[in-house]
């Protein structure tokens, strides 16, 4: 039987950066300008949309704690608590305190795979239910240090992860597919009302 | 050490927060009288203190040469009414009293441009400001936000700070109150366009017969810049047209006449026993007035009908509007009011644009007679207070054409998004005013409609009827789309085949 541990026996969990703290208020204290992950860069199926990232100006440089690293996984502290692993092209974005950082200290536990569990709707609900404040329910660092991981052995993590790197792939087709075929029956209904075309291409 | 110099925000604000004094006790519809008399008593005494100061440096300390200069200003103060003697007196118990004084003195003194402008108000009344202790600290600490404004105009960064500040405030009651029955303040953007539209000129006579606070008016008078113009104005409610004449003597424009009482049944510019006649009308109308016709109605109970009959300057001749929407009231009223060569604007809902019964039937008329010369569809959301769009209508005497142009102004490039309210900016103001003055077709923007087209939509001047601003759709490849379509499926069967391998290797 799987065991169950605690996540923060497996990683590093920290909060992101509180930005006003290293924000430049003028044009001139401006010392680096980075990519900024937002909410709206957040896709629910967990990936990063870098057309949605902004720009943060810091009057220092930051502490590499505070930027993506490949292969962490950050979690959005409100609903839908969203999990995202960063990929290898998506390194250096600064990540403001609305997400957990979890980054993986120990070589027996997959990154992929620990997002997939993290997304489940078991984990989700948990923290739905831990979560603090009313109108927005924010879930509290310890909760998620304490979010118990069934561990499995490395090689059914691998699979695991690539199961899931395929679930996300297979939506996204299903997504375009849509899209495409709209098109493709607008068209369709718009000749069949002009009594049809036989030159159409 | 250099003395403060206030700027039109500083002074804004300042205002504005001297309405905390009132929040949460009293309506914000109500105080506003309060603010808005209170901002102009502590203006024209910041004036005159300044004056007076000038003209005594200039006559050696001659107190009476002074005095008999001053007395030939725009207007006079005594001492005993001017703000410093209310502040001084800010903690007396009869304060409500001391200012209803040195206000009727103001008038008293300065009849001919003031007579009546402050009949409306009372800072002793129990009933609205609460008992006499709760009434003469509300007071005290109104005397003391204003007492923190210096007012004199050699403190004031720009021109007519006070006249905007004015603006301000009503605006902003406007939008805080919301206000109700389809009256609605005319945002300053619309009132600028409309007296673009209508392009006042010299000598020119300027009307509105709905002017509430006179925006409008001011924003027409403007664009004339010998300032020689003389404006006429009509309003209802009382206080209103109280606030009216206020705004105009700040904006200077001492010769304004500014009527009281309800235009349709009760016109008040009257030459020779018929309607005076104007070279520019404009005028925002409350939308779709219901029971217009009311002033009209006499000791009849109930069961009274609008007749044309009924109406001395025949305005309703080519028909009588809907019972429940005074629009087409207000409209013939103008058309009644505007001079050989008049140029007029007016802001409406859409909805007289294709109403059937009476109102297609004066809209047919109007259009026969060949005095519709333009139609301009706003963007919606432009109004505090209501989210309708509304449209322009331009009326000329006269045309040389009998065209009507259309332009559709009501597309998402037009304006700019705010949180609550839409906002033309300059930009789209000129891109109307251009288009209006060019008179030409432009494609999904303007069109000009010829009156057998007019005729053949049955006198229905609905915009989308003109102006096509349908984008033309993309021609669609239906191979590349299909060929799209298989190499998605084939993909997705791929990343099925893939799965069920790591399926089958986890044993699930």
């Amino acid at each position: 039987m799987e065991r169950l541990i605690k996540l923060s026996k497996v990683c590093d969990i920290s909060a992101g950066l509180v930005l006003r703290r290293k924000e430049a208020q003028t044009k001139s204290e401006i010392i680096k300008t980075y990519k900024l992950i937002t909410l709206k860069s957040l896709e629910d199926d967990g990936w990063v949309n870098s057309e949605y990232l902004d720009d943060y100006n810091s009057f220092e440089l930051l502490d590499d704690r505070y930027l993506t690293k490949e292969n962490d996984i950050l979690i959005r502290l409100s609903s839908p608590y969203t999990a995202i692993k960063v990929k290898a092209e998506q390194v250096g974005f600064v990540i403001p305190s609305l997400f957990a950082i979890i980054r993986l200290n120990k070589k027996d536990i997959d990154s992929g795979y620990l997002s997939f569990v993290l997304n489940s709707d078991t984990i989700k609900k948990s923290y739905f239910k831990n979560a603090m404040g009313i109108t927005i329910p924010v879930v509290r660092m310890q909760t998620i240090r304490e979010t118990q991981i069934p561990m499995v052995s490395t090689t059914k993590q691998q699979i695991i992860s690539k199961i899931n790197d395929l679930m996300i792939r297979e939506k996204r087709l299903h997504q375009q597919l849509t899209l495409e075929k709209e098109v493709y029956n607008k068209e369709l209904t718009k000749r069949i009302i002009k009594g049809g075309n036989k030159n159409a291409k | 050490m250099q003395s403060k110099q206030w700027t039109q925000k500083e002074v804004n604000e300042t205002l504005w927060r001297a309405c905390d004094t009132f929040r949460g006790k009293i309506d914000s519809s109500i105080y506003k009288d309060y603010i808005l008399v209170m901002l102009f008593m502590k203006y024209i005494s910041d004036v005159y203190k300044e004056h007076y100061t000038e003209l005594l440096e200039k006559y050696d300390g001659d107190k009476e040469m002074a005095d008999r200069q001053i007395k030939l200003d725009r207007f006079t103060l005594n001492d005993a009414s001017s703000f410093d003697d209310l502040y001084q007196n800010r903690n007396a118990s009869n304060i409500g009293e001391i200012i209803n004084k040195a206000l009727a003195d103001v008038e008293e003194t300065n009849k001919t441009k003031l007579r009546g402008v402050f009949k409306n108000i009372d800072y002793n009344s129990e009933s609205i400001l609460g008992n006499t202790k709760e009434r003469n600290t509300m007071l005290k600490d109104l005397l003391e936000d204003f007492s923190k404004l210096d007012l004199r105009p050699s403190r004031l960064l720009g021109e007519d700070v006070i006249g905007n500040a004015y603006e301000y405030l009503i605006s902003n009651f406007a939008s805080d109150a919301g206000k109700k029955g389809g009256e609605f303040f005319t945002p300053s953007e619309v009132s600028e366009l409309l007296s673009r539209l209508v392009k006042p000129e010299e000598n020119d006579r300027i009307y509105d017969p709905t002017c509430g606070s006179g925006s409008l008016l001011i924003k027409a008078f403007d664009k004339v810049h010998s300032k020689k113009a003389q404006i006429y104005g009509q309003e209802r409610n009382g206080q209103t047209q109280s606030l009216a004449r206020m705004n105009m003597f700040l904006h200077s424009i001492d010769d304004a006449k500014i009527a009281w009482g309800d235009t349709i049944a009760n016109p008040l510019h009257i030459e020779n026993g018929k309607l005076m006649k104007f070279q520019v009308v404009v005028a925002n109308p409350p939308f779709s007035l219901d029971k217009w016709a009311s002033g009209f109605s006499g000791e009849s109970n109930g069961d009274f009908k609008m007749e044309s009959s009924l109406d001395p300057y025949k305005r309703f001749d080519w028909g009588v509007p809907p019972k429940s929407k005074g629009d087409y009231a207000f409209v013939q009223h103008m058309l009644h009011s505007l001079a050989e060569g008049g140029r007029m604007g007016v802001v409406l809902p859409h909805g007289v644009l294709f109403r059937g019964a009476s109102e297609g039937k004066i809209r047919k008329e109007i259009i026969d007679l060949n005095l519709l010369d333009a139609v301009i569809g706003l963007p919606a959301n432009l109004f505090f207070g209501t989210s309708i769009p509304a449209t322009i209508l331009i009326f000329k005497q006269n045309r040389n054409r009998d065209n009507i142009l259309f332009i559709d102004a009501s597309q998402d490039d037009m304006y700019e998004k705010g949180k609550n309210q839409n906002k033309l900016r300059e930009e789209d103001i000129k891109q109307i005013v251009d288009a209006y003055e060019k008179y030409e077709t432009e494609d999904k923007f303007s069109y000009v409609a010829t009156k057998k087209e007019i005729k053949e939509n049955e006198y229905n001047l609905n915009i989308p009827r003109y102006v096509d601003t349908f984008e033309e759709e993309e021609l669609v490849d239906l191979k590349e789309v299909q060929e799209n379509i298989e190499s998605i499926k084939a993909e997705l069967e791929e990343v099925e085949t893939e799965m069920k391998k790591y399926l089958e290797e986890l044993g699930v």
